[in-house]
């Protein structure tokens, strides 16, 4: 019994121990501010994870936790504007600089992200303005309701993945990223890559524009049979092939070449919807 | 291959065992085509002058007067010692192969500093470079973003550059074969929007 005691302690005494250089390295901080609505929050940070959820009520908050204490987490007001930064103290690995950040967000309140390696996830989001930019980060973003708002998202190669999103003007920009849209709508989306693909699954609702770009990436696109488009596709130096049922248009300045380009409606055509390549592949099929 | 490669490579290929791509680069660039040319005729008339009669006493004594009488040189200086540097034979010129190869470095550095020194450009017309798919604007951002954040990348982001500023290009291409195809200009917008977007991402992440 005595034995199994002294076990129990020393259990316990390497947990704490454990807890208590943990807690030497990490530095966790957490924020929170009143916010109005059209209040705004601004992030930058270099290394590290950035999650954005919605919350109830008028308080933001912001958690943060440093892996260690060669760099520090600055936060200022200004008026209804909230600056958040990573600040480096010492040169130190990618490790040593890498800040985790969790940010609740109450509705009508915008976020600008700026991470350049380290995930940036969004979510739930209501009403609110969203402007992320993430050089090598991958960007998902999923179940917002931007209330007519601006969804701006660009990464240089970071993917960018974006799922049942409605009423957004979305600007959406990789150079080598690949894009991936699921249940996406807005009065305008637009999406362009270089040499990213595009991959779009869904209705192209709302009555909206919707165009697809990209240089030398393949675009896929799956709709269901219900979609109602006015679609336009075209590949100059890639090929275009068409699986779902389009009406061809009584009048069209837009000519169609077997292979390389398609145009034609379905149902009403209420969404207008350009899919254009330079030298990738088009792929269009019924879902 | 740029220019700056196939200088490395040069000594391959005025021995004739240059590579493909320096055969493609020497086709479209004329300055490397006549240095390379220039090259190989030096080296040809090394091999020649190697298999030449070595002049008589009384020649260097003839150009030792004339140099003296310029204020150029001292006579003995120019009377040929017996010794290695001339080669093996006491009859025979033989110019040893490394002589050849001086000469060539000696064209070689002149054609470098030429190639370096090529005349400006007229303002408002950036210098692209073919090989490479960015311009002097594109080269001065570049070592604006290296010289802020050494350890950011800036080598990435001219990878991404040269992919944007083709994709301009063809975009270009596109619109101007057709320009009442309404998704080929839409394709120019973007490419530029593209490259703007590059620039504005590299400027921040160096500035953090």
């Amino acid at each position: 019994m005595g034995r199994g005691n002294q076990n129990r302690k020393l259990a316990w005494l390497l947990v704490a121990g454990w807890a208590g250089l943990t807690w030497a390295g990490a530095q966790t901080k957490e924020l929170k501010y009143l916010a109005a609505p059209g209040a705004s929050v601004s992030l930058a940070n270099d290394v590290g994870p950035v999650t954005v959820r919605y919350t109830e009520g008028h308080k933001i908050v912001v958690k943060s936790k440093a892996n260690s204490n060669k760099v520090e987490v600055d936060a200022e007001q200004k008026g209804n504007r909230f600056e958040i930064r990573t600040h480096i103290l010492q040169p130190g690995s990618e490790e040593e600089q890498k800040v985790e950040y969790e940010i609740f967000l109450p509705a009508k309140v915008g976020i600008t992200v700026r991470a350049n390696s380290g995930p940036i996830r969004v979510k739930g989001l209501r009403g609110s303005e969203v402007i992320l930019e993430g050089d090598s980060s991958p960007v998902e973003v999923h179940e917002v309701d931007a209330g007519g708002q601006h969804l701006h998202v660009r990464t240089v190669s970071g993917n960018i993945t974006l799922g049942n999103i409605a009423n957004a003007h979305m600007e959406i920009r990789s150079l080598s990223g690949d894009v991936s849209l699921e249940n996406v709508s807005g009065p305008k989306v637009q999406v362009t890559t270089t040499q990213g693909d595009i991959r779009y699954q869904g209705l192209f609702g709302s009555n909206g524009e919707y165009s697809l770009i990209s240089h030398s990436g393949d675009i896929n696109v799956a709709l269901p049979e219900g979609a109602s488009v006015d679609m336009m596709a075209e590949s100059v130096e890639g090929s275009a092939d068409n699986d779902f049922p389009l009406q061809r248009k009584q009048h069209s300045s837009f000519l169609p070449h077997q292979g390389r380009s398609f145009s034609g409606t379905s149902h009403s055509g209420s969404s207008s919807v350009q899919l254009s390549s330079f030298s990738g592949k088009i792929r269009v099929k019924k879902q | 291959m740029n220019c700056t490669e196939l200088q490395n490579a040069l000594p391959d290929c005025v021995d004739g065992a240059g590579a493909a791509e320096a055969e493609g680069h020497l086709k479209s660039c004329v300055a490397c085509a006549g240095l390379l040319a220039d090259l190989k005729e030096i080296a040809g008339q090394a091999r020649l002058l190697a298999a030449s009669d070595e002049p008589g006493q009384h020649v260097w004594a003839r150009i030792a007067e004339s140099l003296e009488l310029e204020g150029l040189g001292r006579a003995q200086a120019l009377t040929p010692r017996r010794s290695l540097w001339w080669g093996a034979g006491q009859n025979r010129w033989a110019v040893p192969v490394w002589a050849g190869a001086v000469a060539a470095l000696l064209l070689l550095a002149f054609g470098v500093s030429t190639l370096r020194q090529a005349p400006a450009t007229p303002s408002g017309v950036a210098v692209v470079h073919p090989a490479a798919l960015v311009d002097d604007d594109d080269m001065k951002f570049l070592a604006a973003v290296e010289q802020r954040a050494p350890s950011k990348g800036a080598a990435r982001y001219k990878a991404h550059l040269e992919a944007v500023n083709a994709s301009i290009r063809d975009a270009k291409r596109s619109v101007e074969q057709d320009p009442r195809n309404e998704l080929a200009r839409e394709r120019l917008i973007q490419a530029y929007d593209q490259k703007s977007a590059l620039y504005e991402m590299a400027m921040a992440r160096s500035m953090q």
